[in-house]
């Protein structure tokens, strides 16, 4: 447990998916630590202290989704979620467990290393809120502590309901965030299933803040699952 | 209802009290008499008896054999008394009156047995007219029943007609159980339906229950439903007066039960062939979905495998810029084979069974976005033109779902257009309903083939120069129908293809009623 190598329990029942997973993450500085079953996976989980959790969610011995659950009674270490199922029910049933991500098999490298980058990141920053004043991205840029907002040096104005909702959206900045989440944060409880609110203010949001609504390039959508605002 | 048959050629004489059928024979002899005693004042006593034999002629034809024979015996006695001497007794002393009373009463017995005979003729030729035209009336309503549930209505209907009587059709499972078909008003023949008499019948093949030498103390009847291939069922019909049937009924009863036996065989004969050749379809669209796999996966795959074990062999030798070729036609092909392997499993859960829906309110600008930003590597330099009028209502899709239907249209559009060409996205609402289109100015679709497009395994160009299982179309048809829409494609005037779907409009819920913040 180096401090410079962040330690990655992979939970993965496919011997030749744990090889390239392990390939791909010892040669971007991670330590990788395999494991073929869930229980493996948790025994490993308790006792090596991870930085990051892969998990699939089609193991032999138990739902990938029950393994979240469990790790999250004890932890929150991050989790992302390697799924072969397109099921976007299954997607957001992980993330609602307590998954920070997912990413869908098959997937690139390139996707998978940026997922575990902005877990990571977001686990750090998680004890320093005061870290997160101001988000820039590209033209965009939004100062949290002002409540200002603006485009290429443009002030743009927003309603609170959309302030409220691109802040939660920058506070898990790079993470999918799921449409109850959205719900939950900005509305507060008792407004699930209400998801066109959601879509509507983030088309609002999206005809403020970019160039092309319909071409979007910050805030990105996983259709059927929630939202993503693109971090560096 | 009552009835429309007589229950027995004879009943209606028989019904009656045997001196009302005497009767009509003594009064026309009374009748004969009086005449007679009238022309005697200018006849001679024989040509009396001719008097006498029309009242026999009468009394045959009007009144039946019983009233003819009284006639013909009372008029012999009468012609005898009154007329012939000596007068008012019965004595005869001229021997030509002898013969006159013998031919009188041999004439008149063999009439009234004539006449009678041709009454029975003709009631029984009203009555067989009837029974065809029963018979005829429920056969030719059995042969344009459609469905099983049809023929038992109408066969309820025809037996409570000429019968008065509850039926019900009773069908052999394939397993040899027996399955009740509904039939209307039938509530109380249903409770006393006995499982083990129906049972028996099909074993058998005979009838049994009410009427029959079989368990007579049921209160139904127990008919086999005989097809020319084997038992097809059961019919029960019960009597509701719990009147034993006269042969001729219970014969009639039988042929309607033939009749239905060759209607439900025909039904399920008729079933059986089409569910072969849609078996036979299936069969034809399997091996077309192996031979058209094998050869969408295996290519890729050959690819793959020959460029991996090239680098493999080669090792160091080869220059840096191969490698790396080498190693991009890797990812090429994978992807490829993840979008065939992604369309065929697609398709297989379109396929499996009713598709659930997870129906939410969608701005269409949302969905095109995410699909722009997943296909921005195959649509390269295209230029894709988005015309959505910013008033256009949310669609009520299941979003992923609807993903796969744009990204199939546009990914479409990308393989079978140049490079540099331009592809027009717009949409609009009218008519209570929402219609996308995506055109490009491409070579267009072949002519003739717009529908067969939408088929599967259909490719606009049958040589292999474009990859693809040819599902996207039909995984398209699928989605937008399972939303009960439509979706079409045709040729532009000035070049290129157009692909358009409409969907049904859904009134949106209260939208912007959160603007407050809470």
């Amino acid at each position: 447990m180096s401090a410079e190598r962040p330690v990655v329990i992979v939970i993965e029942d496919e011997p030749q998916i744990r090889q390239v997973l392990r390939v791909t993450l010892e040669a971007n500085g991670f330590r990788c630590i395999e494991a073929e079953s869930a229980r493996r996976g948790l025994l490993d989980a308790s006792t090596n202290r991870p930085d990051l959790m892969l998990i699939d969610l089609g193991l032999p011995d138990r739902d990938g989704i029950e393994v979240i659950r469990a790790v999250r009674e004890w932890s929150a270490v991050p989790i992302i979620v390697l799924s072969a199922r397109s099921y976007e029910a299954t997607k957001i049933d992980a993330l609602d467990a307590g998954a920070d991500d997912y990413v869908t098999k098959p997937f690139t490298a390139g996707e998978l290393l940026a997922r575990l980058r902005v877990a990571l990141r977001h686990a750090a920053s998680r004890g320093r809120p005061e870290a997160k004043q101001v988000f820039a991205m590209g033209a965009l840029h939004v100062d949290l502590l002002r409540r200002q907002v603006s485009v290429s040096g443009q002030e743009v104005h927003l309603t609170p309901i959309e302030f409220r909702l691109l802040t939660v959206l920058i506070q898990n900045a790079g993470r999918v965030v799921t449409y109850s989440h959205l719900l939950r944060d900005v509305w507060g409880p008792g407004k699930a299933d209400q998801n066109h609110y959601v879509r509507t203010y983030i088309g609002d949001l999206r005809r403020k803040l970019e160039a092309d609504p319909a071409r979007p390039i910050y805030l990105l959508t996983e259709v059927g699952v929630g939202y993503r605002l693109l971090a560096d | 209802m009552s009835p429309d048959l007589p229950i027995d050629i004879d009943a209606t004489d028989a019904k009656k009290p045997r001196w009302r059928r005497y009767l009509p024979g003594v009064l026309i002899t009374v009748v004969c008499t009086v005449l007679a005693a009238i022309m005697s004042m200018w006849f001679a006593a024989t040509n009396l008896a001719m008097v006498y034999l029309l009242g026999v002629v009468l009394a045959a034809t009007r009144f039946g054999r019983e009233a003819s024979v009284v006639a013909a015996v009372l008029g012999v006695i009468a012609f005898d008394f009154f007329f012939i001497p000596p007068l008012y007794s019965f004595a005869i002393s001229d021997t030509q009156y002898l013969l006159a009373a013998i031919v009188l009463l041999t004439v008149g017995l063999v009439i009234s047995s004539l006449a009678a005979g041709l009454r029975r003729q003709t009631r029984i030729a009203i009555h067989r007219e009837r029974r065809t035209a029963a018979l005829y009336a429920m056969t030719r309503e059995l042969a344009v029943a459609s469905s099983l549930d049809e023929i038992a209505s109408s066969a309820a209907s025809h037996l409570a007609q000429v019968f008065d009587a509850d039926g019900m059709i009773l069908i052999r499972n394939p397993d040899g159980t027996l399955r009740q078909l509904s039939t209307a008003g039938d509530a109380r023949l249903l409770t006393s339906i006995e499982a083990s008499i129906a049972d028996w019948v099909l074993a058998h093949g005979v009838a049994a229950g009410f009427g029959t030498g079989t368990l007579p103390a049921a209160d139904a009847m127990y008919l086999p439903l005989n097809g020319s291939l084997g038992m097809r069922g059961v019919l029960v019909v019960r009597l509701r007066n719990q009147q034993r049937l006269a042969p001729e009924q219970q014969h009639l009863l039988e042929t309607f039960a033939n009749q239905i036996a060759v209607a439900v065989e025909r039904d399920q004969l008729w079933r059986q062939a089409r569910d072969a050749a849609f078996a036979a379809q299936e069969e034809r669209l399997r091996n077309s979905l192996l031979s058209s796999i094998s050869h969408d996966l295996r290519t890729p795959l050959a690819v793959m495998s020959g460029s991996a074990s090239s680098l493999l062999q080669g090792d160091s030798q080869l220059p840096a810029g191969s490698q790396r070729q080498i190693v991009e036609t890797i990812n090429d092909e994978s992807q490829r084979m993840t979008r065939i392997v992604n369309n065929i499993l697609d398709m297989t859960r379109l396929e499996s069974g009713p598709v659930q829906l997870d129906l939410q309110w969608y701005p269409l600008e949302e969905i095109l976005g995410a699909v722009l930003g997943r296909l921005k590597d195959q649509l390269g330099r295209r230029s894709v033109r988005i015309d959505i009028p910013c008033d256009l209502p949310m669609l009520h899709v299941d979003g992923a779902l609807f993903e796969k239907v744009l990204i199939n249209l546009l990914e479409n559009a990308a393989k079978y257009t140049p490079a540099d060409a331009y592809i027009d996205v717009s949409a609009s609402c009218e008519d209570g309903r929402i219609q996308i289109r995506a055109m490009d100015n491409g070579p267009g679709i072949p002519k003739g083939s717009e529908r067969r497009l939408f088929e599967k395994f259909y490719r606009g160009q049958t040589e292999g120069a474009i990859s693809g299982t040819g599902l996207g179309l039909s995984i398209c048809r699928a989605i937008v129908e399972a939303h009960g829409g439509r979706i079409w494609a045709e040729n532009r005037p000035e070049g290129g293809a157009i692909f358009a779907l409409v969907l049904p409009l859904t009134a949106v819920p209260y939208e912007h009623t959160m603007h407050q913040v809470p």
